[in-house]
């Protein structure tokens, strides 16, 4: 038996395995897997739905945001809320900054919600006030409950 | 055995919000999320080495409830501070559902830095 050299890259390197195993990785799904970045961040705010003769409401918890870091869109009969919550205390130095507690979520969240028998999304009007996001959105006219009188002779 | 008056025991639940601590040299902060809650219905106070926040949310109560996944108790959620809080001085700041408290540390517990001769 022969004497073999220590190898950075070999069958004998320990971890030769693994760094195949990562270009494996990396060919499968493309650069980005290289980076080997912690998947973004997302989270999912808490939000209620409510209903009354001539629209719906829906409300959100989103405390500590900026009102331009919150998107609407309306397609059809979906409404998404999107947004951000930026993490504000970047600029701080790191050494300065010591966490007891960290429970609070930051990053990217959305969220659809489909509403029965569609609104009239010319008509929809959002308010944010102390942290809740409200949105009101007008049935439309045939979605509205009709009263309808019936003569009996 | 029973008084002619008697307290009657509130069972009010309350939701603890959630918070980010961070401690600096001199300060430290706390953030509290209390969606739905004004700032007049804010409550934080400072006694016995404990800190108390309160926070009454405000509810629409329009139409009728679809889906409904939002808390409806209120907020409240007490710390104990340590020693080298000064329990005199302590700043609050109410802004869109977002607590921000402030505590400072008494000036004999700030650290100093200590010079090498």
């Amino acid at each position: 038996m022969a004497l073999v050299r220590w190898k950075d890259r070999g069958e004998l390197a320990p971890w030769s395995a693994l760094q195949d195993l990562e270009s494996q990785m990396q060919r499968l799904f493309g650069e980005g897997a290289a980076d080997l970045n912690w998947p973004e961040r997302t989270w999912l705010p808490t939000a209620d739905l409510r209903e009354t003769d001539d629209h719906y409401i829906v409300e959100m918890d989103l405390p500590g945001m900026r009102k331009e870091d919150v998107e609407l869109t309306a397609i059809d009969n979906v409404l998404t809320i999107k947004g951000e919550r930026k993490y504000e205390h970047k600029d701080e130095k790191e050494d300065e900054r010591g966490y007891r507690r960290f429970e609070r979520r930051y990053g990217r969240f959305e969220r659809s919600f489909e509403i029965p028998g569609g609104f009239d999304a010319d008509k929809v009007e959002a308010h944010y006030d102390n942290g809740v996001l409200r949105v009101n959105l007008p049935k439309r006219e045939e979605a509205k409950p009709k009263q309808i009188s019936v003569n009996v002779n | 055995m029973t008084t002619a008056v008697q307290e009657r025991h509130q069972q009010q639940t309350f939701v603890a919000p959630r918070v980010n601590i961070m401690e600096h040299p001199e300060t430290v902060t706390l953030e509290a999320e209390l969606p739905g809650v004004p700032k007049d219905q804010v409550d934080v106070q400072v006694k016995d080495n404990e800190l108390t926040i309160t926070g009454r949310r405000v509810h629409t109560e329009e139409g009728q409830l679809r889906a409904g996944e939002r808390t409806r108790a209120d907020f409240r959620r007490v710390f104990t501070l340590s020693r080298a809080i000064d329990q005199e001085k302590v700043d609050a700041h109410m802004e869109n559902g977002l607590l921000t408290v402030t505590l400072y540390k008494k000036e004999s517990m700030r650290p100093r830095k200590i010079e090498i001769k």
